[in-house]
């Protein structure tokens, strides 16, 4: 029943977000003015012809942060549900709390670790 | 005389409210989503009302602060149907297309971006009504894990733009949109991370929770001590506050469309109605990151007293236009950071600066 | 530049120009771009020819003054003056003191105003939009005094041969030694803003970076071969006019990068302003203006050059004894500035590329004149 009431309306915001751009692209489309004239849908260039396309093998420089990321934010995605649990009345565990908050202690101690070697290693440069 | 009509009216009202009481215990779907499209269709117009003053609002503020006038002619002397005559121009002009784009990518863009607002928006609470004694909280919804969600929707954007860069095929526009996906690695640990810590300190993810824990509290005999989360855990409001300045694009990282260098980067082939669409769907973004920080950090709607109801509202969004005028002065007065420095920033400075926050965060939150 | 199928496919060539905003007159920068690094860089110039040096063959001397104001706009009195300094040399004219002194006066206010808007653009293209109007506000105070002598604010006409049109105006040494201090205490105070700022820092210091030798080898003018350690100012090294009973300093900086690049032009300002505030003091009264015949008929070559805004400004002129030059050769320092370009780009990052172009402060018109 909760589930309900709190994510329909998400469903209709969902469809409204869509179609709200939609439409207005729709909208434009019919009434914005058409010229023929096809140097306008050469991409800018500053004025220029392009030379060779744009879609190319595009050299990631960060991708080494990119593979600390992936790391890191699933440990912040780990976070959350500990976030609302530690401090939760309903468990009846015995010092649950500080049980809890240790663990996540050494869980990020542990993530530390990891940056430090990472950061040492150099994997927290922009490789050129 | 007055009485009477107030009276008939709260009877229809009472009418109206047990027949669709009635209704809606009959088919229990109806009701979330009548308030879902009543939501939506209200949210959509304020939003759109909302961006065109704060573009407004820019336009004026930068002018000033740089010794200029800004609009001034258009509707009075201060340029108040400026942004109308702009929508009129943007809506009658050709929609082009470029020749290299991939339409779907193109086009998907702008839908992104504007659902991903509105998504943002659907998950935060905005104060309370108080309608014949009876108090409505003003929100879509009150999801238990609202601060997640709203982060997530809110990093859902930075696909639009991806989707714009790569989309657009020009070479601008493809660098622009690798700086944008640069950036967003470069800032949402830390974000995730004080989020978190904010969420630590409350024991809850959900956004009523939080603004009610952070009332007021006492401290060392003073009453009506403000106890936002600015006070609590002024670390994770200032990581938190340069985190969202990079999630809105604001000044000092909008390196993807950086206008010196990449013309305006990711956005370099949009024009007309699709580059309005994302626009705005940038001040959206602004706006809604100035009402999650209110939320988080500022004590939402209320004040460290206790006051009535209906006045939730206008604190609420009083608290958010102050945070908007600082977010625009912060972008009028700083230079653009380099991308690999806005990774420094993000990874060597933030990102510890979270971490030490999260503990200060957890310990304050047990002892609490 | 490399041509097209050698380049690796993680390469892209882009073309930064003709029409950028970051570029104030329009020439092609074509990038070979790795990602987000510059590997090679090439420029095209000439898009905004006029023609100058052709024009002036064509016109009686006194008539050439005003196209010489359109080389640069920025620098149009440093161009009336090398241009009658050549004529002066060639009637053999001496100029009348005070007349010299309205000239330094004049070409040190046209120095201020060039910087300030050099280093305005410079801000702006590192992303402070803000700094930019600042500093253009700041130059409204220049361009006011320039308008109180010439009756202009940006191409002047106002130096003639053997002399200057109009005496100062009479209460202009009262005017100007009011607007100065605080026209410099303000300047000052962006100076503060700008160099105080951690992000403009971190944007600037150590980023394009001019050696010394590179410096000299390509031939680069004004601040930017100042900024590289070179103590080269025409002013000092053949002083025209007055400037050899001036008190200045000439600015130097070792480290030749953007940020060394923008102080030595602030610090230039503050020198100018000292330079002006010693011309108000010490110029002596008497005519503004040689006499003159009519018709000017000089004859032989000459080769004259001052300090501009941008470094050395150079005319050579051939006259063969008809109103009109024979020939007139322009040797701007925009040109040999823009050289350092593309060896200084390779290597740096897509976003210090505006940063770059932005501290050389070259100006395209003068380039293809």
């Amino acid at each position: 029943m909760a589930l309900m009431d709190n994510y329909l309306p998400l469903l209709v915001f969902f469809a409204f977000g869509i179609l709200v751009p939609v439409g207005t692209i729709i909208f434009i489309r019919l009434i914005a003015p058409r010229g023929e004239y096809p140097r306008k849908h050469i991409p800018y260039e500053c004025g220029w012809l392009p030379i060779g396309t744009a879609k190319i093998r595009f050299n990631v420089e960060y991708y080494t942060y990119a593979i600390v990321f992936l790391i890191f934010d699933v440990e912040a995605l780990f976070l959350y549900p500990w976030a609302v649990s530690y401090k939760n009345p309903l468990i009846t565990v015995p010092n649950f709390t500080l049980i809890a908050c240790i663990e996540m202690f050494l869980f990020i101690v542990i993530l530390l670790i990891g940056y430090v070697y990472a950061w040492k290693k150099g994997a927290l440069e922009w490789i050129r | 005389m007055i009485g009477m009509v107030v009276e008939e009216v709260g009877t229809v009202i009472d009418l109206l409210h047990t027949y669709l009481i009635h209704i809606f215990s009959q088919y229990p779907f109806l009701k979330p989503l009548l308030i879902g499209f009543v939501g939506a269709c209200v949210i959509t117009g304020i939003l759109f009302v909302a961006g065109m003053f704060v573009v407004w609002l820019e336009r004026k503020f930068s002018a000033d602060m740089q010794t200029r006038f800004g609009p001034n002619r258009v509707g009075g002397r201060y340029g108040q149907l400026q942004l109308l005559a702009d929508a009129i121009k943007l809506f009658t002009k050709e929609d082009l297309v470029p020749e290299t784009a991939d339409i779907w990518l193109f086009t998907g863009a702008p839908i992104i971006a504007i659902l991903s607002a509105l998504m943002m928006a659907a998950g935060m609470p905005f104060g309370y009504v108080e309608v014949f004694g009876k108090q409505y909280l003003m929100a879509i919804t009150n999801m238990d894990i609202g601060v997640l969600y709203v982060e997530a929707m809110a990093a859902i954007s930075v696909f639009g733009i991806f989707m714009a860069g790569w989309g657009s095929a020009s070479k601008y526009a493809v660098i622009g949109a690798f700086r944008s996906i640069a950036k967003m690695i470069g800032y949402e640990v830390p974000l995730a991370i004080t989020v978190v810590s904010a969420a630590v300190m409350v024991g809850s993810l959900n956004f009523v929770d939080i603004v009610n824990f952070q009332t007021s509290l006492s401290f060392l005999g003073l009453e009506h001590v403000p106890a936002w989360l600015l006070i609590l855990q002024p670390l994770g409001f200032f990581v938190f506050g340069v985190s969202l300045l990079a999630d809105m694009g604001s000044k000092p990282f909008d390196q993807p469309e950086a206008e010196e260098e990449l013309v305006a980067g990711w956005g370099v082939d949009y024009s007309g109605m699709r580059w309005a669409l994302i626009y705005f769907s940038e001040y959206f973004h602004l706006i809604l990151g100035a009402c999650l920080f209110v939320l988080l950090f500022l004590g939402g709607w209320t004040l460290p007293f206790d006051m009535p109801a209906n006045l939730t509202l206008p604190v609420f969004f009083g608290k958010v236009l102050l945070v908007i005028l600082a977010v625009l002065v912060v972008r009028w007065s700083l230079p653009r950071y380099r991308i690999d420095q806005v990774q420094r920033l993000g990874w060597k400075i933030l990102l510890p600066l979270s971490l030490v926050n999260l503990a200060w965060a957890s310990a304050i939150g047990v002892m609490l | 530049m490399m041509p097209m199928d050698e380049i690796k496919d993680s390469e892209m060539i882009v073309h930064l120009g003709p029409q950028h905003p970051i570029l104030a007159g329009p020439f092609m920068l074509d990038l070979r771009l790795e990602g987000e690094t510059v590997k090679e860089a090439e420029f095209t110039l000439g898009y905004g020819h006029k023609g100058v040096e052709k024009i002036l063959e064509d016109r009686m001397y006194i008539s050439c003054i005003p196209v010489t104001d359109r080389i640069c706009y920025l620098a149009s009195l440093s161009n009336n003056e090398v241009f009658c300094n050549c004529i002066e040399k060639l009637l053999d004219v001496e100029v009348p003191e005070r007349a010299q002194y309205i000239r330094v006066i004049l070409m040190e206010l046209s120095r201020i105003q060039s910087h300030l808007i050099g280093l305005g653009e410079f801000a702006e293209f590192i992303g402070f939009m803000s700094m930019f109007m600042f500093l253009v506000r700041e130059r409204e105070d220049i361009l006011t005094l320039l308008e109180m002598i010439t009756g202009a604010r940006l191409t002047h006409s106002f130096v003639r041969p053997g002399g200057v049109r109009l005496d100062l105006p009479e209460n202009f040494k009262e005017k100007a030694l009011k607007i100065l201090p605080d026209f410099e205490k303000r300047v000052r105070e962006d100076q503060e803003t700008l160099e105080s700022d951690e992000i403009y820092i971190e944007r600037t210091e150590g980023v394009g970076v001019v050696p010394t030798s590179l410096a000299k080898e390509v031939g680069v003018a004004g601040p930017v071969l100042r900024a590289s350690g070179v103590n080269y100012d025409i002013r000092r090294v053949e002083p025209t006019l007055v400037y050899k009973d001036l008190d200045f300093k000439v600015i130097t900086a070792t480290a030749g990068d953007t940020f060394a690049r923008a102080h030595c032009r602030f610090e230039e300002i503050y020198e100018s302003i000292y330079i002006i505030q010693q011309c108000l003091d010490q110029i002596p009264s008497g005519e503004v203006r040689a006499k003159l015949p009519k018709t000017l008929k000089p004859e032989g070559e000459v080769y004259c050059r001052v300090e501009d805004p941008r470094g050395e400004m150079a005319f050579y002129m051939i006259a063969d004894g008809s109103p009109k030059p024979y020939r007139v050769r322009i040797r701007g320092p925009a040109y040999a500035t823009l050289q350092a370009l593309p060896p200084v780009l390779e290597g740096v990052y897509v976003a210090d590329v505006p940063a770059i172009i932005g501290s050389m402060d070259g100006c395209t018109s003068e380039v293809d004149r």
